[in-house]
């Protein structure tokens, strides 16, 4: 499988199991390691300081020290049901699971910015009133207008299930401090579902009228912001009191403005008989917490959160020794080793070539080219092993400085990728010999390096074809299982495919890849018995299915998924390109092509791909279907700096229609990335269906947070309302954008901490 | 370094999470061959078969796997310079060889591929391998006291790679003092030493740390000494066994 199904984007559709399968196995496997680690003794000790739990405590009298954001049954900052005005600490990550009578839910919750809370949720609601079981998808978010500080009240608001169906839909300001280091009140007004009990005239009626009456139902086919709720309707106000009883248990009891009104209806599994809810969380590890709660005097339930900080890895990258720096002899001591004979002899540099290559490779790194001068050596590396480019350009610079001849002064190690140079940093060998143990040796070294594009250098060939190495296999084979969840769909929310993945790949030049995947399903649920409803506009007109058919394409045969000739290329300084061919992904065959600018530290990058594709017969491995459609995009991507990162694709999508897809994300160092997507077309929001248009979140997480240990892999998961017709994407593999911006400057600076690690 | 006893108390936790560890890398076990997918070495799994054959090997020649250094034992080499190192929070000990010399500073490295870097006289500066490790050290001023076997007040500052890839500083204000001479034994030899303290402040406030060095009474060699790394290692052990 390519790099680009494995950690990119999931693209728009059903048609991404490719790259789905193998997530959701791994994600799963990675948020059971999370878990388990979080409750674990031996997790890393050096926790955020914000979130860490003091150590075992016992009981004092007058209490101890509130500890961390906590978390409420909805994942939200918050006490039991009801929010506080609370932050987590920036960058935060908050995975939560709550389990009452007759409802479930599961929470992502990010703290974007210092002052930005968002959450995402997915519930499954019992409604004994209108006798039927919802699963839901909502969103949150919650401003930090204040935040809190000993002496003066933290002060927020926020939207509770602000986009779609609004089950949940609420609206909230709310007030949150502490009196001594134990105790902490909170108060607040709530609109909507927070005010269905105990609710009052809406103060906010005073400016408008409008204000008095909350629209009931959603817009059309649901899916968009409904900001003619926002605020109106009764209010109600809410509060509560939390207190930290020991270091790691805490204790609350809230005045809950939520009548349950369709959970604890006749019927159901219980009624509400209080407003009151009471609750106690407990810190099982620097991760884990458990709060549990009675509900308005009748209802038990549970939450357990993972609260994690994508810069503390659970494992310290755990790195083996590097290879030392060789400090050259004094050329007046041994005047002969200093002789630029060697770069002349054929021989010498077959053997330098040959004794570089075994270096490198032990350090996960694959020597694909090399061109000698007597006083500089330029190196082209594959780095198939460090997450943190830096520390693959400080292993390569340090064996040149062991294995290449002492008249060598310059090194050029230029990173590549698919046969692509794409970064050159040029190193002068006395500094990195003076620098090698200086305290300041990793600031120093950065000043005296030159980043720079590395077209052009440390190869010759950079025509059509760039020869592969001759002692690098040229063959490559893997089988692994696969999960492929079919998400979301609200009528049957779990449907799920296992199975096996065997994929083989050949490198017929260093930039010519043949590969292949084919799937074998074992177990699972996935099948196109019932076809999701055409989408159609008023007038008539009926899109061609894409995803909606998705279903359609799961098979317990062994299915083609992938079998691809991929081209790359440098057609000029900044330039990068890529040509696809063949069976591109399991819905779709036929050719892409892509060009991406992206000078080596330009904050921003624009790209264009155009595909002419056909769609592929489920029934058959090889056939065809009569729709052919032309598909592409231009694409603008912006580094806004502090890890923000942002992407517009404009263009036409897979059913033929037209729009723009608006993405912005947010990249830790460690490799963690979490972001959203919207895409809008000229596709009817009547005629897409339900959510009325393609978005969603994704979620990156590197393996090595987790166990330490130096890799580049990592996980991408796209958690999307439902796949349907509209703003469906093209799922092609090896996409240039991120294969190219990881080896660059920013990438590069980001990293360079690790460059002597 | 050497696992021989990790801590009772630590280890049945371990071990349970070892195992389900295990458990998920089943369910995403995976095996490859020849050459790996664009861009990284093992982009198709996670933690593959070779991971869990891993814990099939005997004990003695296992890398280990979570956060303690590789496990490899061998047999100290016969001749030329050797350093014993011994982490005692980790039961971990091995025999360093040196691997490269740099101006002042000699780089031992263990057949594990942990490292240590020594400054002048055998001040460790830096540490590769253990995972939390002290990224690098300005410990010059202390180097050179040890030097000249005088007592002196110094700085050091010690630099700390965080998961965000950056590097966090902490200035400490050390004072060296002269404890006493003191004979130690290491392996068969007794040397004569002189026994110096460096007691030192926590940059942020905290309880500090003491470093103990075991210096040659008439020649600038640490013979051994007891060097703080950080909290979740404690100190390490070093004993030059051979010069």
């Amino acid at each position: 499988m390519g790099r680009q199904g494995m950690r990119q984007r999931a693209a728009a559709g059903g048609g991404d199991r490719r790259g789905r399968t193998a997530r959701g196995a791994r994600l799963l496997g990675a948020a059971l390691i999370a878990t388990l680690a979080g409750v674990g003794p031996t997790a890393s000790p050096a926790q955020d300081g914000a979130t860490a739990p003091a150590p075992y405590g016992t009981l004092r009298a007058g209490g101890a020290r509130l500890s961390a954001t906590p978390i409420n049954s909805f994942g939200m900052p918050g006490m039991i049901d009801m929010p506080v005005a609370l932050a987590m600490p920036d960058g935060t990550i908050a995975v939560s699971a709550m389990g009452m009578p007759g409802t479930a839910r599961f929470t992502l919750t990010f703290q974007i910015a210092p002052r930005l809370t968002g959450s995402f949720r997915y519930s499954r609601i019992e409604r004994p009133r209108l006798n039927d079981t919802l699963f839901d998808r909502s969103f949150d978010i919650q401003y930090q207008i204040l935040h809190e500080r000993p002496g003066r009240p933290g002060l927020a608001i926020g939207l509770r299930d602000f986009i779609g169906t609004g089950e949940y839909s609420s609206e909230y300001v709310v007030a949150t401090g502490r009196i001594g280091d134990s105790l902490r009140l909170t108060g607040g007004i709530g609109w909507g579902r927070l005010a269905t009990s105990g609710g009052f005239r809406n103060p906010l009626g005073a400016i408008d009228d409008r204000f008095l009456t909350r629209p009931g139902g959603f817009t059309g086919t649901g899916g968009r912001v409904e900001f003619t709720r926002f605020f109106r309707g009764d209010a109600a106000l809410f509060g509560g009191v939390e207190w930290q009883a020991t270091d790691r248990l805490r204790l609350m009891a809230e005045y809950s403005g939520d009548a349950y009104r369709n959970e604890s209806a006749p019927g159901g599994s219980w009624r509400r008989r209080t407003p009151v809810n009471i609750g106690a969380s407990y810190q099982v590890g620097p991760r884990l917490s458990i709060l549990g709660f009675l509900l308005h005097g009748d209802a038990i339930g549970l939450t357990a959160t993972v609260v994690l900080n994508p810069d503390v890895p659970m494992n310290a990258v755990r790195v083996t020794s590097p290879p030392p720096v060789l400090v050259r002899p004094a050329p007046e001591a041994m005047p002969a080793a200093w002789s630029e004979d060697w770069a002349a002899q054929p021989a010498a540099r077959d053997t330098l070539q040959a004794a570089l290559a075994r270096s490198l490779a032990a350090e996960g790194l694959r020597l694909e080219s090399i061109v000698f001068g007597p006083r500089r050596v330029e190196v082209r590396y594959a780095n198939l092993r460090h997450e943190a480019p830096a520390r693959a350009v400080g292993r390569a610079a340090r064996i040149l400085t062991a294995a290449i001849p002492p008249s060598v002064e310059e090194f050029v190690l230029v990173s590549t990728t698919a046969g692509m140079p794409v970064t050159a940093v040029t190193l002068r060998r006395s500094d990195l010999e003076r620098l090698e143990h200086a305290p300041d040796g990793t600031e120093a070294l950065l000043a005296a390096a030159r980043i720079t594009d590395g077209i052009g250098l440390g190869g010759t060939a950079d025509g059509l074809l760039v020869p592969h190495p001759a002692d690098v296999p040229r063959f490559g084979w893997s089988i692994q299982p696969y999960i492929q969840p079919a998400v979301m769909d609200p009528s049957a929310p779990l449907r799920i495919d296992f199975g096996l993945r065997a994929e083989g790949r050949v490198a017929l030049a260093s930039n010519l890849l043949l590969s292949g995947a084919v799937t074998q399903r074992l177990a699972g649920n996935i099948s196109g018995t019932t076809r999701a409803l055409e989408a159609c506009r008023d007038d008539g007109f009926c899109y061609e299915r894409v995803r909606s058919d998705a279903p359609f394409y799961s098979s317990s045969a062994p299915v083609l998924e992938r079998l691809t000739v991929e081209h790359f290329s440098r057609p000029g300084p900044d330039l990068f390109g890529r040509l696809s061919a063949g069976y591109l992904e399991r819905m779709f065959a036929g050719v892409s092509a892509e060009l991406l600018w992206k000078p080596v530290d330009s904050r921003l990058a624009l790209g264009a791909e155009i595909n002419r594709v056909r769609r592929r017969d489920p029934g058959s491995a090889l056939g065809f279907t009569d729709y052919e459609v032309t598909t592409g995009h231009i694409s603008a991507y912006y580094d806004f700096g502090r890890g923000y990162t942002g992407q517009i694709d404009v263009g036409q999508f897979l059913a033929g229609d037209r729009g723009a897809t608006v993405r912005l994300e947010r990249e830790f160092a460690s490799g963690w990335r979490l972001g959203a997507y919207a895409t809008i077309t000229d596709m009817p929001f009547s005629a897409f269906g339900e959510g009325s248009f393609d978005k969603g979140i994704t979620v990156t997480i590197p393996f090595t947070w987790f166990d330490g240990q130096p890799s580049r892999n990592r996980n991408s998961q796209t958690i999307r309302s439902l796949a349907r017709d509209g703003g469906a994407r093209l799922e092609v593999t090896n996409r240039l954008h991120p294969m190219v911006r990881e080896m660059q400057g920013g990438a590069l600076r980001q990293s360079w901490g690790t460059v002597w690690q | 370094m050497t696992d021989s006893a990790q801590a009772a108390a630590g280890r049945a936790p371990r071990r349970l999470r070892r195992a389900l560890l295990a458990g998920a890398a089943l369910l995403m076990a995976a095996c490859s061959g020849g050459l790996p997918p664009e861009g990284r070495e093992t982009a198709t799994q996670f933690t593959g078969l070779d991971q869990l054959l891993r814990d099939r090997l005997p004990a003695a020649a296992r890398p280990a796997s979570g956060d303690l250094p590789p496990i490899i034992v061998l047999d100290a080499p016969a001749a030329g310079p050797a350093l014993d190192a011994a982490i005692a929070s980790r039961g971990a000990r091995a025999t360093l060889v040196v691997a490269g010399r740099n101006a002042d500073v000699v780089t031992w490295r263990s057949p594990d591929a942990v490292s240590l870097a020594l400054l002048g006289p055998g001040v460790l500066i830096a540490t590769r391998g253990l995972g939390t490790d002290l990224h690098a050290a300005d410990a010059a001023a202390s180097a050179a006291a040890l030097a000249r076997g005088t007592p002196q007040r110094v700085r050091r500052v010690h630099r700390r790679l965080g998961g965000d890839q950056r590097l966090a500083d902490s200035v400490h204000d050390c004072t060296i003092a002269l404890v006493g001479p003191e004979t130690v034994q290491i392996g068969t030899t007794t040397r004569r030493t002189q026994r110096f303290e460096e007691r030192c402040d926590d940059g942020a406030g905290g309880p500090g740390f003491v470093n103990q060095y075991w210096r040659d009474a008439s020649r600038p060699v640490i013979w051994q000494s007891d060097q703080w790394v950080d909290p979740a290692i404690g100190h390490i052990r070093l004993q030059l066994t051979r010069e």
